[in-house]
């Protein structure tokens, strides 16, 4: 298979040679060898800023969120495998970018990234040295990278309970936002006191529960945030009148009741709650706290949380 | 201090017995004699199986009240407060360890646990204590060990005693025991009355840690020797206790205990081979207690009442003078009628047991046993017990022994159907399982049920060990004694709450089910040494290791994880972070030192008892017991006491219990702190 694929690189980059005095009519050269969602994280003055490429063979996408929010596609105007240069089009704004890859692996890819003027320009930029600074110098883009982020104090109080009919507004969250939300739609799981509902599937008959209008599902995998890297969507489950697809209840589904003399709700260490979202794309959880700050003598139904949410399409790795 | 010239003691044996057993210790020692073992009498230095004798003598030295006193200063026992003072034996907790009184069990336990503190140590003559599994003779509960109480019995001649014991938190224990006998007829009688103020450990709140109380116990018994060869005794005690009960400051009341037992036995000798005993028993435990609230309306009540009723005959058979067999039949009853049952559960379980007891060379003992129970509501148990003793020197002695253990489920675990009125959930006993689940369906409770109710339709396996025991002793020199014994437990089917039902209030239906498999391993030794005629020191430490199968795996696939409590950091245990079991201290130890002064009739013990720490919470929630829980720190508990001879039948005596003040308001309600006390005994 490895051999196969180098004769064909090796074919290709016969291709391109030939092809090399036609650069004006054709994009430029070879098809890219490598696509999909690269992304790194990075701070700017303590905000967490994210860059994603999303590579196609006919043009790169750049975004980037957090503090600062920007978001083009530049059109392939060229590409040479042999140079791992890509010289392409900004539209909105009528710029060249030329853009240097190198140490490209299944999990990551490492580039450079220089506005020129013009194709002829880009083509003929040199490659940068290593230590080169200018224009943000080399980064390494995860693929796939999902982002994280940590939720603290998420305050879900309840009426009644201890043998009173429970009920309350449940508090919503957003995987995509990464925050709390009202939204009747555009949420993904729902937490009142320690019950925990996704939007998907049907009512489970509780008190005050959210209309649920997605596809959302969860189960319950154990291990540490870094060891669940892969959803396994066969155990999914959702919502409905048989039981939560975080089950309620004391040591059955993320929570421990210590009884007395202590009488605290401790999250079980090593339970990871791994959710669909309503949209299909997915998430993890890790509860850490019930508790105002982490603090347990201080007031409870306060969640304090670990998130992973895998934005890319069909990506079910972490 | 006050109490210091108030009390005494009787001499006969202050005196003339204490003598003669310095005088002769060894011989003592091996003439000691046991029936627990073996339901016949046995010398103990003689018995392939890991057992000790407390004697009277040691009882009174320390001036114990309570037989959860003596018993927690002897090596491998541990008391453990869980619903009452219950004992550990081999790492198995209360609920696995019979108690009996003359042979006969003794019934009314809460939520497992026998509380020791019940009994008196007032009239007994030594306490047998056997270890390990011993169902091959007594069936359920006899699976962790068996403590049998021997009273005194009627002796020649008119005795009686009074003692009068005062102390800190005004704990008061009065005794007084006359004691006849004459030609065939025998009696004797014998009443206590022990009260307490309580104490308190945390003076911050209003509440007390032990609130006050009294009880009382009167015990009778006649014998009559109908010829050489018949005897027949009747034994009756009667016990009741009355406790305050103030757990929060909006709610109080009382509890009240009463208890009653008859012993009938009939003993014949047909003739020098054959010899057949009659026992009928039957005893009641009934508690009442209730709660009001401050407006004088009532908060709470709850009723207990267990009764039980058991003829037997046995048979013993000398084939030879090396060779014997004993055989018994039986049939207990039993019922409980209490609060949060739906109706009187009756247990039937007629048995039937038999042992040969075998000296096939003047080195060797074997014991072959076995019983056979048939019971109303769970499967029959089959008890084996294999043990033999090999004399490899006159000073080396090895013995080892297996045994099946079992303990039947009890009524609650069968037979509950429970609704806590402020949280919401539910308790069903096994038995009920079926019916309730549907009933609550029917009635709309019941979101869904999380265990298939075809599961509850066999019946409830019994909680059951094998025991092993490998022991050596050896007689090092004439004065220094070592026993030592390694021992392993294998428990299967241990009966668990588990979760069976969740309920549209977002609450749990529980039930007791075979849930778990445990095992309790270590080591005992025992080191008696008397270096001259005044002075004999005691030394006592238990290893142990009681681990649950599935947790250990759990934590062996790397299954469990901890978090750090201020970086909130999840990381993952390994083996060596399973603790194991609640309340189990690896390491015991108790050390004694007993002195006597002939010429002044003073004689003075001075007692440490050590257990390392242990665990009582899974502190930080991830449902196992593991090196990151906090756990209840080591401790040592020093008592002394003194005891002074005056005009040959008055003892006076003053000591302190716990004299370091030892205490740990925060998780050891049982221990409180220091205690003084003074005594007074005559004899007459």
């Amino acid at each position: 298979m490895k051999n196969k694929l180098l004769i064909l690189l090796a074919f290709v980059a016969m291709l391109s040679s030939c092809d090399s005095g036609d650069e004006n009519t054709n994009l430029g050269g070879n098809s890219l060898t490598f696509e999909g969602s690269y992304s790194r994280e990075f701070d700017v003055q303590g905000v967490t800023q994210r860059a994603t490429y999303q590579i196609n063979q006919t043009n790169i996408n750049y975004d980037l969120t957090g503090g600062i929010s920007t978001n083009y596609d530049t059109k392939k105007e060229y590409y040479s495998e042999s140079e791992n240069k890509w010289v392409g089009y900004r539209e909105s704004n009528s710029t060249f970018y030329v853009i240097f890859f190198k140490n490209v692996t299944e999990n990551q890819i490492t580039l450079y990234k220089k506005e020129v003027a013009s194709l002829e320009e880009g083509k003929n930029e040199p490659i940068p040295a290593a230590n080169d600074t200018d224009n943000h110098g080399w980064n390494t883009y995860a693929k796939n990278l999902p982002i994280s982020g940590k939720i603290e104090n998420l305050y879900a109080p309840q009426e009644g309970g201890r043998g009173e009919p429970e009920s309350g507004e449940f508090v919503k969250f957003d995987f995509k936002t990464g925050k709390v939300t009202t939204d009747d739609t555009n949420w993904d799981i729902a937490f009142r006191s320690t019950t925990i509902v996704v939007n998907g599937g049907e009512s489970s008959g509780i008190t005050d529960e959210p209309v649920r209008n997605g596809d959302a599902a969860a189960y319950i995998s154990v291990g540490t945030m870094d060891d669940i890297t892969t959803v396994d969507t066969a155990l999914l489950v959702q919502d409905s009148a048989s039981g939560l697809s975080i089950p309620t209840g004391s040591g059955n589904g993320w929570y421990n009741y210590t009884g007395a003399p202590d009488h605290l709700i401790v999250p079980i260490a090593g339970r990871i709650l791994v959710f669909k979202t309503r949209d299909g794309k997915y998430g993890k959880i890790e509860i850490l706290s019930y508790y105002k700050d982490g603090d347990t003598n201080s007031d409870f139904r306060y969640y304090t949380f670990n998130y992973e949410y895998q934005p890319i399409e069909g990506v079910v790795t972490f | 201090m006050v109490y210091f010239f108030l009390f005494i003691w009787q001499l006969s044996f202050g005196q003339s017995r204490e003598k003669g057993t310095l005088d002769t210790l060894k011989t003592n020692y091996l003439q000691e004699a046991i029936v627990t073992a073996t339901r016949t009498e046995r010398q103990l230095a003689t018995l392939p199986l890991p057992a000790q004798i407390v004697a009277k003598k040691e009882i009174q030295a320390v001036n114990s009240l309570r037989l959860a006193d003596i018993l927690s200063e002897q090596t491998g026992l541990n008391i453990v407060q869980d619903h009452g003072q219950g004992i550990q034996v081999q790492g198995l907790s209360s609920d696995y360890v019979l108690i009996l009184i003359d042979g006969v069990p003794l019934v009314g336990r809460t939520a497992g646990t026998f509380d020791l503190s019940r009994i008196t140590v007032g009239n007994i003559k030594q306490i047998e204590i056997v270890k390990g599994a011993s169902s091959s003779l007594y069936g359920s509960e006899a699976m962790g060990g068996v403590i049998n109480i021997i009273t005194e019995k009627p002796k020649e001649g008119v005795q009686g005693d009074f003692g009068y014991r005062g102390s800190s938190y005004n704990i008061t224990d009065v005794n007084a025991s006359v004691n006849t006998k004459k030609n065939k007829l025998g009696a004797s009688f014998f009443v206590n009355r022990y009260s307490s103020d309580g104490y308190d450990l945390n003076k911050e709140d209003e509440l007390k840690t032990q609130d006050p109380f009294y009880n009382y116990t009167l015990s009778a018994k006649g014998t009559y020797d109908v010829s050489e060869n018949t005897q027949v005794n009747l034994s009756g005690r009667f016990f009741i206790e009355n406790q305050q009960s103030i757990p929060t400051l909006e709610l109080s009341g009382e509890n009240e205990a009463r208890e009653w037992n008859a012993h009938l036995q009939v003993n014949h000798k047909f003739n020098s081979k054959w010899k057949g005993y009659l026992d009928f028993y039957t005893t009641r435990y009934i508690t009442n207690g209730y709660l009001d609230n401050t407006d004088g309306s009532r908060f709470s009540e709850s009723d207990y009442n267990q009764f039980m009723i058991r003829p037997e005959i046995r048979i013993g058979y000398d084939v030879s003078k090396k060779q014997s067999i004993i055989g018994g039949v039986g049939w207990t009853k039993e019922s409980l009628d209490r609060t949060f049952f739906s109706n009187t559960p009756v247990y039937n379980a007629p048995y039937i047991y038999a042992q040969y007891d075998a000296n096939i060379s003047e080195k060797l003992n074997v014991i072959l046993g076995f019983r056979y129970d048939m019971h109303s509501e769970y499967n029959n148990q089959f008890s084996p017990k294999f043990a033999v003793r090999y004399a490899i020197t006159d000073q080396i002695i090895v013995k080892g022994s297996v045994g099946y253990g079992y303990k039947a489920p009890d009524f609650r675990q069968l037979f509950l159907d429970f609704t806590n009125p402020t949280a919401g959930y539910t308790v069903i006993g096994y038995n009920l399982v079926q019916q309730r689940i549907s009933e609550l369906d029917s009635e709309g409770q019941i979101t869904n049920v999380t265990i298939p109710l075809n599961t509850f339709g066999e019946a409830v396996s019994a909680e059951n060990s094998i025991n092993y025991n490998l022991g050596f002793r050896v007689q090092a020199f004439s004065n220094l004694t070592i026993d030592t014994n390694v021992f392993r437990n294998d428990i299967n089917d241990l009966i668990d709450t588990k979760i069976i039902a969740r309920k549209t209030n977002g609450q749990n239906v529980f039930s007791y089910l075979n849930v778990s498999k445990v095992y309790t391993q270590g080591v005992e030794l025992n080191v008696a040494w008397k270096p001259n005629q005044q002075l004999r020191i005691t030394g006592g430490y238990q290893l142990l290791f009681a681990k649950d199968k599935d947790a250990e795996k759990a934590f062996k696939n790397g299954e469990v994880f901890a978090r750090d409590e201020i970086t909130l950091n999840t990381f993952r245990l390994d083996e060596s972070d399973y603790v194991g079991l609640y309340n189990r201290s690896r390491h015991m130890a108790n050390g004694k030192v007993f002195y006597t002064i002939p010429k002044w009739k003073i004689n003075m013990n001075i007692r440490g008892t050590y257990r390392s720490k242990y665990g009582i919470n899974d502190t930080n929630g991830n449902r196992y017991l593991d090196s990151y829980d906090s756990q209840v720190k080591g401790y040592t508990i020093w008592d002394f006491a003194i005891n002074k001879t005056l005009f040959k039948n008055y003892m006076v005596s003053l000591g302190a219990d716990n004299v370091f003040d030892y205490t740990d308001s925060e998780n050891i309600n049982s221990l409180a702190g220091q205690i003084i006390y003074g005594k007074l005994n005559i004899h007459f």
